[in-house]
């Protein structure tokens, strides 16, 4: 068989002086998308009814950043995928008409969403809600301040028990908090945005986890526990902050409290586990010093990963009648023969690296993400940009279980290496670290 | 204690027979004429003046039936032929062929050049495999991997920058080293040893463009001492990710004893590798299953031209995994290769064609390549984490090949 690996690259980079401190500017917005009643709901394939009301709105919060030349929004969304690459295209488009070159689409991954397949209507007006908070977060931005720091909790566990012979089994709910579960990140990634007065304008939270503590019992729409987490952090922090949730890589990750029940109280589950993350997020949050960047710049670079399927798409399609029971949205994601992966890598500052994946990434990706990062400040994006189920590790595929090598799971094995690796080549390249040219040196 | 190694520990040799597996072996002298152009070092003035010790074709045959594999172990720099492996399956039906190549500095240009001497040693490499192939025997496999200290990462990182330092006679210590020997041993029914196979990574760069005779450098001294040493067994060396690894006594000056140093170094790896063999634990019976692919990467210099690179992975149950590569790889990868594998035992075999494409050059790992240096950021042409790529490509091939990936999703999820 021949596999092809090009590196098909977009390098958005803009020739650039130097920029000063009052260059670096932010600005955010939110908007409900208001999405309509009386349709299903995305998540639970076990989910009977459909949507019947709304805990908490279902938000676009954006964050616009801007380095004086070249302008990027943030787009997160609460949603269990971002929107369909048709959307995104129509989301960024309209944005470069509002002078921002650069749109990240990124999803919570709440279980307590919307299915926007089943409401056209909704769906434009969703795409329309986005893009007007994306005009709105570039039309507010202010000179700004930045700051990083670290903080831990343990909400989740990694869901895949590895049995001693080596193969996987699901344990969905840890109830009584069994902490041996293996890997597990329970870092919190925090960083805040300060107007130049010193008022907090926005603080970002990077951390790995499912939100489904609300489970399909529920007909109501919501973030789940990162509405909480957000509510308790601007709360926290009082004046007029903004919160972000950015999912990092949980595809192996649940909350101890997964699919509470409503009749034991999940609302207020959901909420406890959100306002634990966001209590020690506050910690953190409250003790950063923000500052003026050194040197304000924006840099960014899309990689295209070519993957073909990891099944044997003929032999899958004559048997998804009957040995696999998927509604025809996921079989036809699922006999697709190759797909192109979207790998975004976002240098703020020379300081704060990004890297996203178009999916469900296992939690060893963002680990690995940050113990190869050659900064201090490395945060990881899954369910960005673009949604081709789940990135297990190789180790992982070969242990099995749900995402491992189940019908969720699309892309062929060592997908999830590469955009990993290619996600940090981009970064070294934005830093300049790695030359199109090679170096003069004496031969051996 | 887990059932398997209980097992072995019941019935320590199986008898061969019952594995089902054949193996045959031989030696071929490829040496190639006096005046014909050397190749590993760029200033050399003049062809080869003479011959040291002859560079040989050693060839191992495995076959469990279903499957068979031809190694074929060169003492030379590179070799890159598609022609050897076809005629070896067409004459004698031999599955899949690997030429490696012990990567010597001291024999001759082979397929950059093509002179008659390379058609010439592709002619021997396909006999040889074919004597291999009349003289099988029933065999069985024993494993044992050791632990010896012969070479350095000439590549030295100082604030994120490398520097090379070819040359490091007072053994400073350096970073990353895989000291690790690999040995394969194949037995005949009445258990007697009948090959060796050693993996080992480091540049067999111990004599210097100075030399002008062709020469196995210490690879071929470690051979003779194996073979002295264990009768009538003949010993293979396979390089493993020596790209950035070189011999502590680099370069050293046949006016210098150079040969000595040659001999010292083959006797000292010998030595590790006898230690090793006479500890070495039966492998369990199980089919040998192979498979290739050819994976495309771009040029790092220019993007829009493919490099394409052939690789071979091979596995005999858990017991023993290997994967071939037609380059080499810094000895991260083998490190990286050896965890990710989790077989009993994972063997890279760098500097090995045999799946089609071409020669991959220098694999450097990914921070190689931004620290820099020689085959790092120059003198390298594949993309910048090919080599990772490579490697993780192989490794989910090896696990295909033993039933661990399939090819139909779970249906109990």
């Amino acid at each position: 068989m021949l596999r092809v690996l090009i590196f098909l690259c977009v390098v958005l980079l803009v020739g650039h002086a130097v920029s000063g401190a009052e260059d670096f500017r932010a600005g955010v917005a939110k908007a409900d998308l208001d999405p309509p009643l009386g349709i299903p709901m995305s998540g639970y394939g076990a989910r009977k009814g459909i949507s019947q009301g709304v805990l908490d709105p279902v938000q676009a919060r954006v964050i616009a950043l801007s380095d004086g030349q070249r302008t990027i929004a943030l787009a997160t969304l609460d949603l269990v995928f971002p929107f369909d690459d048709p959307e995104i295209q129509k989301i960024r488009g309209a944005a470069r008409a509002k002078g921002v070159d650069e749109v990240i689409v990124h999803s919570s991954h709440t279980h307590s969403g919307p299915t926007y397949s089943a409401s056209p209507e909704g769906l434009s007006k969703a795409v329309s809600r986005v893009e007007e908070a994306i005009a709105s977060a570039a039309s507010r931005m202010t000179p700004v301040r930045i700051g990083t720091g670290w903080g831990v909790t343990f909400i989740g566990f990694n869901r895949r028990y590895v049995l001693p012979n080596g193969d996987a089994r699901m344990f969905w709910r840890n109830e009584p908090r069994i902490s041996s579960t293996f890997p597990v990140d329970p870092t919190i990634g925090v960083i805040r945005f300060d107007r130049t007065d010193g008022r907090p304008l926005a603080v970002l939270v990077n951390y790995a986890c499912h939100p489904v503590v609300l489970g399909p019992d529920n007909l109501n729409y919501s973030a789940d526990y990162p509405s909480e987490m957000r509510n308790t952090i601007e709360q926290g922090l009082g004046g007029e902050v903004m919160a972000f949730f950015l999912q990092g890589a949980p595809g192996d990750i649940n909350p101890y409290l997964d699919k509470t029940p409503l009749l034991e109280d999940a609302v207020a589950q959901m909420k406890r586990t959100g306002q634990k993350i966001g209590e020690a997020t506050l910690r953190v949050a409250r003790d950063i010093q923000t500052k003026a960047p050194a040197s304000a710049r924006i840099q960014s670079k899309t990689a295209v990963v070519p993957a073909v399927s990891r099944w044997d798409v003929d032999k899958l399609r004559a048997m998804l009648g009957d040995r696999y029971k998927l509604d025809p949205v996921r079989a036809a994601r699922l006999v697709r023969e190759s797909m192109d992966l979207p790998v975004t890598t976002l240098l703020l500052n020379h300081e704060l690296a990004f890297m996203t994946m178009p999916g469900e990434p296992f939690v060893e990706y963002q680990m690995q993400w940050r113990a190869r990062c050659p900064l201090p400040n490395c945060y990881f994006l899954g369910y960005t940009n673009g949604a081709f189920g789940y990135f297990p590790t190789i180790a992982a595929a070969v242990r099995g279980g749900y995402g491992a090598n189940s019908t969720a799971t699309q892309v062929e094995v060592g997908s999830g290496e590469r955009m990993l690796n290619i996600g940090l080549i981009s970064l070294y390249e934005l830093m300049g670290k790695l030359s199109p040219k090679p170096a003069g040196g004496a031969p051996n | 204690m887990r059932p398997l190694a209980l097992l072995l520990l019941l019935f320590p040799t199986l008898p061969a027979a019952e594995t089902g597996l054949r193996a045959g072996v031989s030696r071929i002298d490829i040496t190639p004429p006096v005046g014909h152009p050397m190749g590993g070092y760029g200033n050399r003035k003049t062809g080869a003046t003479g011959t040291h010790d002859p560079l040989y074709a050693t060839v191992l045959v495995l076959d469990s039936g279903e499957t068979s594999i031809a190694l074929v172990t060169c003492d030379l720099r590179s070799f890159v032929s598609t022609r050897v492996g076809e005629l070896a399956r067409e004459k004698y039906g031999v599955g899949a062929t690997v030429i490696s190549v012990s990567h010597t500095h001291s024999g001759p240009l082979t397929w950059e050049l093509r002179s008659p001497w390379y058609t010439e040693a592709e002619d021997k490499m396909i006999a040889a495999i074919g004597e291999a192939r009349r003289a099988m025997f029933p065999a069985e496999l024993a494993f044992a991997s050791g632990q010896v200290y012969l070479g350095f990462n000439r590549r030295k990182v100082t604030n994120g920058r490398a520097t090379m330092w070819w040359r490091n006679a007072e053994k400073l210590p350096s970073h990353p080293v895989d000291p690790t020997v690999n040995t394969l041993t194949v037995r005949d029914a009445s258990g007697k040893t009948r090959a060796v196979l050693v993996n080992y990574a480091c540049h067999p760069s111990v004599l210097g463009p100075d030399n002008l005779e062709y020469s196995a450098d210490y690879p071929g001294a470690m051979k003779r001492y194996v073979e002295s040493q264990a009768s009538g067994a003949v010993c293979l060396f396979i390089q493993g990710g020596a790209g950035d690894i070189n011999p502590y006594r680099d370069k050293q000056p046949v006016k210098l004893d150079g040969f000595g140093a040659v001999n010292e170094m083959g006797a000292e790896l010998g030595k590790q590798v006898m230690v090793t063999v006479a500890r070495a634990k039966p492998v369990p019976a199980a089919p040998l299953k192979v498979s290739s692919e050819i994976v495309k990467v771009s040029n790092r210099w220019h993007p829009e031209q493919e490099i394409p690179i052939g690789l071979t992975a091979g596995a005999m149950g858990e017991g023993i995994c290997f994967m071939a590569v037609p380059g080499e790889p810094f000895v991260e990868l083998q490190m990286t290769f050896r965890e990710k594998a989790e077989c009993g035992a994972a063997m890279l075999f760098g500097y090995s064609y045999s799946a089609g494409g071409g020669w991959a050059g220098y694999l450097p790992t990914i921070i190689g390549a931004v620290e820099g240096g020689y085959g790092a950021d120059y003198n390298t042409n594949v993309a910048v984490g090919a080599g990772e790529m490579l490697i993780d490509r192989g490794v989910a091939h090896l696990f295909k090949l033993r039933g661990l990936l399939k090819d139909l999703p779970d249906s109990r999820f």
